[in-house]
């Protein structure tokens, strides 16, 4: 059974993000749940990445993005969106790292990878 | 070490946001119930959009608006094409809502029940048929019972605890001395 586990700081950054972009971060949310879901019923990670919501990022990090929002809500069109997750299989742990837009996506994937630098040096 | 949960919702839960906020996430996840399930299933069979596209006859785009349908808005024929597409079948069950789970235990006996009776009557007359029906009989039973048996040794047996009660030794004396004289 994989669980999920915020990492440091995640709980902030989705904090912030969800109160400018709440849809998006609805609709993340609910592909975090379709991939954990995969996830059990396969024990694949490998599998599980071939989901079309899902985007292969450095390090072994996935991105999975917003699809199946809306793609206006009150006339705003809305943003493409990254949830970055990370998995361990060792103790089938799926970490949540950061959350963001286009326009952060270098910031976040670089905090991000400084994250699983540690998370890994955590399980070693 | 943070802590771990078991489901998005159960997460969402945890963290520091608005009430109604939760609620709506939790609604929109809870909201896509059935298309996850479409998603789990072609995946489990390691078919990817385009390859479950081809077996329905219809487009990509098809599938991947299906799977992220909200269950309200999927149709009964998207549903039969969905499962054509994957080689199966699907039926439909209405339940009386709040059905305990010894009640959902019970439903999947009875059917048990009315499978074996219909495969009894189908064999009946041809020997060969009888005899495979009987070998399959006897499977079932050692399954049944070997799968009852594991779940039953599961359970934590709770032992019957004695209370001892001892009193001042004057006491346990006197009482001696009464339970003797009796």
């Amino acid at each position: 059974m994989w669980e999920l586990e915020k990492a440091e700081g995640f709980e902030n950054c989705f904090k912030k993000f969800s109160k400018k972009h709440g849809a998006e971060a609805m609709a993340v949310m609910a592909n975090l749940e379709t991939f954990h879901c995969v996830l059990n019923e396969t024990n694949n990670v490998q599998g599980a990445k071939l989901l079309n919501f899902v985007r292969k990022e450095p390090d072994g990090i996935i991105a999975l993005d917003s699809r199946g929002a809306p793609k206006e809500r009150k006339g705003i069109k809305l943003k493409a969106t990254r949830l970055y997750v990370y998995a361990i299989e060792v103790n089938s742990t799926l970490y949540l790292l950061r959350i963001g837009d286009k326009d952060s996506q270098a910031q976040d994937l670089k905090t991000c990878k400084k994250m699983v630098k540690k998370l890994r040096g955590a399980c070693e | 070490m943070n802590k771990k949960y078991k489901n998005v919702s159960d997460l969402i839960k945890s963290m520091d946001l608005p009430k109604e906020q939760k609620q709506e996430q939790i609604d929109h996840i809870n909201s896509r119930r059935l298309s996850r399930l479409l998603t789990m299933m072609r995946t489990q069979k390691g078919m990817n959009q385009q390859k479950a596209a081809e077996k329905c006859g219809c487009t990509q785009s098809r599938i991947s608006k299906m799977e992220y349908k909200e269950d309200r808005k999927l149709t009964i024929g998207e549903l039969l094409d969905y499962s054509d597409a994957l080689d199966m079948e699907m039926s439909v069950i209405f339940l009386p809502k709040k059905l305990r789970i010894v009640d959902h235990v019970k439903l999947h006996a009875a059917q048990i029940e009315h499978l074996l009776r219909y495969l009894v009557k189908l064999s009946k007359g041809d020997k060969a048929m009888e005899e495979a029906a009987n070998s399959f009989h006897n499977q079932c039973m050692k399954k049944m019972i070997s799968m009852i048996e594991k779940s039953q040794k599961s359970l934590r047996p709770h032992k019957k605890q004695v209370l001892n009660v001892i009193g001042p030794q004057e006491v346990e004396q006197l009482i001696e001395e009464e339970t003797a004289c009796v």
